[in-house]
């Protein structure tokens, strides 16, 4: 599943190349973003009265956006504006964030919404995932490369609008993730250069630089690797590692605390495809959601207890295709 | 001779080989395999293993050195400064989390290992002499106390991240008494005066500054109250050693990237800020952030936890209780300090 | 951890071929026989006392003493069963291991009759060490009365009365074992996997004062385990592991961290090693190994930590020897 999505997006990269640079723009619209406009493969549509409902939002590797009703787990709105879409993230008021990998933009819809609200760009990085503060609405997105294979960033757009502040990492050349704690400080992961190792680096409230930190894991001289993005669930920050589980951690002034983990019995999440269903943000989410894909490329979206894990209560599968991120936005 | 004999016993294969005569591999190829996959599970390749040795200069060996020990939860080793010149004169490595320290009158220094959930007792040489385990939460700062020898323990939070406790070790003992404040959440610092009180610092659950009590003989800790300023978050805390004031350390002063130390009066379960120390590099700029320090000597010595993104951690020392720009540094060595303890041979 | 459990590795494959090379070259029965054949009485050299010692436990049941810088033999000691790993105090005293006899018998620096006998019935003691500071002498009991049933680690508080045992279930033979400065014992030890050819080695620590002995985590030196150990000493500085005369050092405070290699390109290495320490407070400069097979019998002295090839080879008088000691003069 993996290396299918390595593969798209070494598609997109060679796609690229002979594109004009990401920097010209017509009409206030990058090029990117008109040529991938010419070659939609569908309509946007939602269901009417959709937006009542909680919804799931879950990006595939056919570049759609497939939306669910949390309860009912039907398919009630695709949104189709994305060459490759990532990660997903939420902000207080129930707006969906989805970075493009392809266009290097990121979208903003309103809940049940069909049409983008409003439109970051966020080139020459190539974004991979995104985390908004709900205290400031700060949008912070984990930028996995820059222009020609340069390094990544983190972009940190403040109220979600205009441009953003960038901050590199002299360890981290390649983010994947990041996510806001309840403080205002965000933890962000990526990797090392030359291997799958997963680094992290820690941007303070206030802070002016990502500092480097260390993540304690579930045993001593534990080394992360694989983690393809982070989540808050309400009390403590998850990581995965493409295995089987996902990972609490508190980060208190600084300070990483390895916490405990979530072992999901009978899915794995192979990728940074899981959402917290959490409809208490001042509490610990209740339930997880994983993507999931087999050996037969069949793919669908698991429910489990949470934290507690085990084997999966429900799931559906109708339009998800080898899902990349799901983000659960809840109805006002 | 003896070696054979056992190797023969323990390698059937090698007395089949012997038998039988034929010059064959002595592992059959499926074995091999078999044992391989199996080390690949349980060492993973992706693991950085510290092979680093510990190392202790033999200049420390006159018993009248003063070592400052601080912890790096980034480089996870835990750096022995010689005092006053701040050179380092020793490496302590092998550990999964250090933070928090504290050290008896002998020159033992104790080390909280968070994640390793162990508490580790060095000798003033860097030496491992004993080490407590601690099996209810993740320890974060410690405490020793002078008049029983005690060792108190602050669990930031137990093993499923809620409330945490402060755990008490008799002198020799691996068993601790477990206390807690009910109203306080995150447990961090701590520290004696010199009639078996044990105050320690640390959050409520909404993430307030808390300061608690353990009075001398006390089942239960209690809430002190502060007045007369504001404590943002929770840092060193210690009886000073030149007046009856118990230093406590804000790790966010004024709300700011920025270290002080306050000086409160106690008053039964009161307390008043009745100054505070301002900490700075030496640069003139206010210090990042002191996670913990030690007032000894009319001096404070810690670390400036350089993470606001101008300069490299500096190990220093402040003159007390004026504070201000550091009067000696070591901006060379720390990464991430957190700990620190003094430690004078005997 | 489980990593030294899946200790059988390269280099103990390596060990292994040598030992089957061994076996179909040279038909040698691998079944213990105890070789016990006192040839007349002990005997020494007078006046050797003042001299550097170097003593060898061999396979018929004698130990040889050489003036350690001359590699002559200068003794012969003869009250042995089946002499193996030796020891010495601070005395200079050597302490020799009777496997066959179930005792670890002293003798003075030179003097050709025992000055006493420690009887460790049932167990069959196979190294011992002495710890420099409190004087205890540590015994690596490989195994109880019955040759597969689980040895311990006998410690004798300065040297005398009865033993505390120490054991633990990987342990179940201790076969090295050793002293540092500081008296912390570190052992070395093997489990039998199954009714299989694979041993698992294993290391315990009995950190010093403390009665609680634990299994100590040794990264191995290479990612597939660790090999079958030969013994443990302490150079001065560092921890050593011995496997077929690659020596392992490590360093062990907070935890253990393998700190340098030093490959001895001789014959290997049978037994413990031991160590020539011209200052006891700094690292030895010279390591003596042991070898022996059905056409050599050798005891080879390298420089330390250099390694290398040998400085120096004793071949006269020996049988396959085992177990050294290096004795200095008083």
């Amino acid at each position: 599943m993996k290396r299918q999505t390595i593969a798209i997006a070494l598609i997109v990269l060679l796609g690229g190349c002979g594109a004009p640079g990401p920097g010209s723009m017509i009409g206030g619209v990058s090029q990117a973003q008109m040529r991938h406009a010419r070659t939609l493969p569908g309509q946007a549509w939602m269901d009417a009265g959709a937006s009542s409902a909680d919804l799931i939002y879950v990006s595939n590797a056919d570049g759609e956006v497939t939306v669910y009703n949390y309860s009912t787990k039907a398919l009630v709105g695709v949104l189709a504006a994305f060459e490759t879409p990532r990660g997903e993230c939420v902000d207080k008021s129930g707006n969906v964030y989805v970075v493009d990998a392809g266009t290097d933009q990121v979208y903003e819809y309103a809940h049940g919404g069909t049409k983008a609200i409003k439109t970051l760009d966020d080139s020459p990085y190539e974004p991979n995932g995104c985390a908004v503060d709900s205290a400031t609405g700060n949008l912070a997105v984990a930028n996995s490369q820059g222009a020609s294979g340069s390094a990544g960033s983190i972009a940190v757009y403040a109220h979600a609008s205009g441009a953003p502040t960038v901050y590199t990492s002299p360890t981290i050349p390649d983010f994947a993730g990041c996510a806001y704690n309840d403080d205002g400080s965000l933890l962000t992961t990526g990797y090392e250069k030359s291997s799958n190792d997963s680094l992290f680096a820690w941007l303070p409230k206030h802070g002016n630089a990502l500092v480097s930190i260390n993540v304690p894991g579930p045993k001593a001289s534990w080394t992360w690797y694989g983690v393809t993005g982070i989540q808050w669930d309400g009390a403590f920050l998850v990581l995965d590692d493409g295995g089987n589980g996902v990972y609490q951690i508190a980060l208190i002034h600084g300070q990483a605390y390895w916490v405990n983990q979530t072992l999901l019995t009978d899915r794995y999440i192979g990728g940074a495809e899981y959402g917290i269903y959490d409809p208490n943000p001042k509490h610990q989410g209740t339930e997880i959601l994983a993507g999931y894909i087999d050996e037969s490329y069949s793919s669908g979206v698991y429910y489990f207890p949470y934290p507690g894990g085990g084997s999966s209560t429900g799931s559906f599968s109708h339009g998800v295709d080898d899902p990349f991120a799901i983000a659960i936005s809840l109805a006002k | 001779m003896m070696k054979t004999r056992i190797l023969i016993t323990l390698a059937a294969i090698a007395l089949a080989a012997c038998s039988g005569g034929t010059p064959a591999s002595p592992i059959a190829p499926a074995a091999v395999a078999q044992l391989s996959t199996s080390v690949a599970a349980g060492w993973p390749v992706a693991a950085h293993p510290d092979r680093r040795p510990s190392w202790v200069s033999p200049d420390i060996d006159a018993k009248q050195t003063q070592v400052l020990f601080v912890s790096d939860a980034s480089t996870l080793d835990v750096y022995m400064y010689e005092l006053p010149s701040l050179k380092v004169v020793g490496t302590i490595t092998g550990f999964s989390q250090p933070q928090g320290e504290c050290s008896n009158s002998k020159g033992d220094v104790w080390v909280t290992d968070t994640n390793a959930q162990k508490i580790y007792e060095l000798s003033h040489l860097g030496r491992l002499e004993n080490t407590l385990s601690d099996s209810d939460g993740y320890p974060v700062g410690c405490a020793w106390d002078p008049k029983s020898g005690n060792v108190a323990v602050m669990n930031i939070f137990d093993l499923l991240g809620k409330q945490g406790e402060v755990l008490v070790y008799p002198p020799g003992s691996k068993q601790p008494t477990s206390y807690v404040n009910a109203h306080q959440y995150y447990y961090d610092f701590g520290g004696y005066d010199g009639s078996g009180d044990l105050f320690f610092d640390g959050r409520s659950e909404g993430g307030a500054f808390m300061l608690s009590e353990l009075p001398d003989g006390s089942k239960a800790a209690q809430t002190i109250k502060v007045s007369g300023g504001r404590i943002y978050f929770p840092g060193m805390v210690q009886m000073s050693t030149a007046s009856s004031s118990l230093l406590v350390g804000d790790q966010e002063c004024g709300g700011a990237s920025a270290a002080c130390i306050d000086q409160l009066t106690i008053s039964g379960t009161t307390a008043k800020i009745a100054g505070s120390v301002k900490l700075e590099d030496a640069k003139g700029d206010a210090v990042c952030d002191l996670v913990q320090g030690v007032e000894a000597n009319g001096e404070i010595a810690g670390s400036d936890w350089e993470f606001c993104g101008y300069t490299a951690s500096t190990t220093d020392l402040w003159a007390y209780p004026s504070g201000g720009e550091p009067s000696a540094g070591n901006d060379s060595t720390d990464t991430t300090p957190v700990g620190a303890a003094l430690s004078s041979g005997r | 951890m489980t990593i030294s459990r899946l200790g059988f590795t390269a280099a103990g494959a390596v060990a292994l071929a040598v030992l089957l090379s061994g076996c179909s070259s040279r038909g040698e029965t691998p079944l213990p026989v105890a070789q016990a054949v006192a040839r007349g009485g002990s005997w020494i050299e007078r006046g050797v006392a003042g001299h550097d010692l170097l003593y060898a436990s061999n396979a018929n049941g004698i130990v040889n003493v050489y003036r350690y810088w001359q590699q002559t033999l200068v003794g012969e000691l003869t009250d042995f069963t089946q002499p193996e790993g030796q020891c010495t105090d601070a005395n200079s005293d050597v302490y020799i291991t009777d496997y066959g006899a179930d005792a670890v018998v002293e003798y003075a620096h030179g003097g050709n009759a025992p000055l006493r006998t420690i009887d460790t019935t049932p167990y069959k003691p196979y190294a011992c060490a002495i710890d420099p500071k409190t004087g205890d002498l540590a015994v690596a009991d490989y195994s109880n009365a019955s040759y597969y049933s689980n040895g311990n680690v006998a410690v004798y508080a300065h040297a005398k009365g009865k033993p505390a045992y120490y054991s633990s279930s990987d342990l179940e033979h201790p076969n090295g074992l050793g002293y540092d400065n500081y008296g912390d014992l570190l052992v070395t030890g093997f489990m039998l996997y199954g009714s299989s050819s694979y041993t698992y080695t294993y290391f315990g620590y009995l950190p010093a004062k403390s009665k609680t002995f634990k299994v100590m985590d040794l990264p191995p030196p290479e990612s597939s385990g660790w090999p079958y150990v030969d013994g443990i000493a302490w150079d001065g500085k560092y921890w050593v592991v011995d496997a077929y005369g690659t020596l392992y050092q490590y360093s062990i405070n907070i935890k253990a961290e393998l700190v340098g290699t030093v490959e001895l390109n001789g014959r290997g290495s049978d037994g413990p090693v031991a160590f020539y320490y011209p200052n006891p407070k700094k690292q030895a400069t010279q390591v003596v190994t042991t070898y022996g097979s059905e056409n050599s019998s050798e005891v080879d002295y390298y420089d330390y930590p250099a390694g290398g090839s040998p400085i120096h080879e004793i071949t006269h008088g020996l049988d396959k020897p085992f177990g050294v000691a290096i004795s200095v003069r008083k």
